[in-house]
């Protein structure tokens, strides 16, 4: 099983009406990811949100060529995010995802944007299909389980 | 596994980040305490690392946030 911490975001300005009025920070469920294309390369991203309302698990367009992924034929796939159209393009790649303990990889279709989105997002699709999640709110910590369905391997840290 | 950074569940970013860069692309050291280099866009950090013949591998990479709230998903609209 994997844990994480929630991270603390400091806010730019005052408290919105939904946090405690001396607050600073936002509590956001982040996991550190890395993610490898198909000649190994890898990036590693220090933050990635943990999303369940997100359909898929999207990161940066520019990545890849870095990373030698192989896109598959435009299927069409469109987002609009703050007003523009962005198309989706999607390749295979592989996650990886570890705690101070353990470690889980698995090969899985990635969505790559060119939209300016804040974070690189693990949804559904590509990743969280794969897990049992539990957010647990008051301790700010998530556990992700890998389920019957992940089709990776399971390792130490 | 990727053997070059240090992937602790609880790191956070550098104060500095959120000081000094806001919505911009960081690479931070392996331990992710100091940032190394930052551009407007990833594309323009990877061509800064390898002008300085860093390895991006062995670094970390995050985006600053350059406002306070997300909503996550939902804001693909």
């Amino acid at each position: 099983m994997l844990r994480y911490s929630y991270q603390p975001v400091p806010l730019s300005g005052s408290a919105p009406p939904s946090l405690p009025p001396l607050g600073t920070v936002r509590w956001r469920p982040f996991a550190p990811v890395t993610i490898i294309g198909p000649t190994g390369v890898t990036r590693h991203f220090q933050r990635a949100l943990v999303d369940p309302g997100a359909d898929d698990t999207v990161f940066p367009l520019e990545l890849v060529e870095r990373l030698g992924v192989v896109l598959r034929p435009d299927t069409g796939q469109r987002l609009r995010w703050r007003g523009q159209t962005y198309p989706l393009r999607y390749g295979d790649a592989d996650l990886e995802l570890s705690d101070d303990g353990a470690s889980c990889r698995w090969t899985t279709v990635v969505c790559f944007s060119s939209a300016p989105i804040r974070y690189r997002i693990l949804g559904n699709a590509g990743c969280l299909e794969f897990f049992n999640v539990t957010f647990r709110g008051a301790d700010r910590t998530r556990e992700l389980e890998p389920n019957l369905s992940f089709p990776g391997e399971i390792g130490p840290a | 596994m990727n053997p070059h950074v240090t992937r602790k569940s609880g790191m956070r970013l550098p104060e500095a980040a959120y000081r000094e860069y806001r919505g911009q692309w960081t690479a931070l050291s392996a331990d992710g305490t100091r940032v190394v280099a930052h551009a407007d866009d990833l594309s323009t950090l990877e061509e800064r690392l390898e002008a300085d013949g860093q390895d991006p591998a062995k670094l970390i990479f995050d985006r600053v946030e350059d406002d306070d709230t997300s909503l996550g998903g939902a804001e693909l609209l």
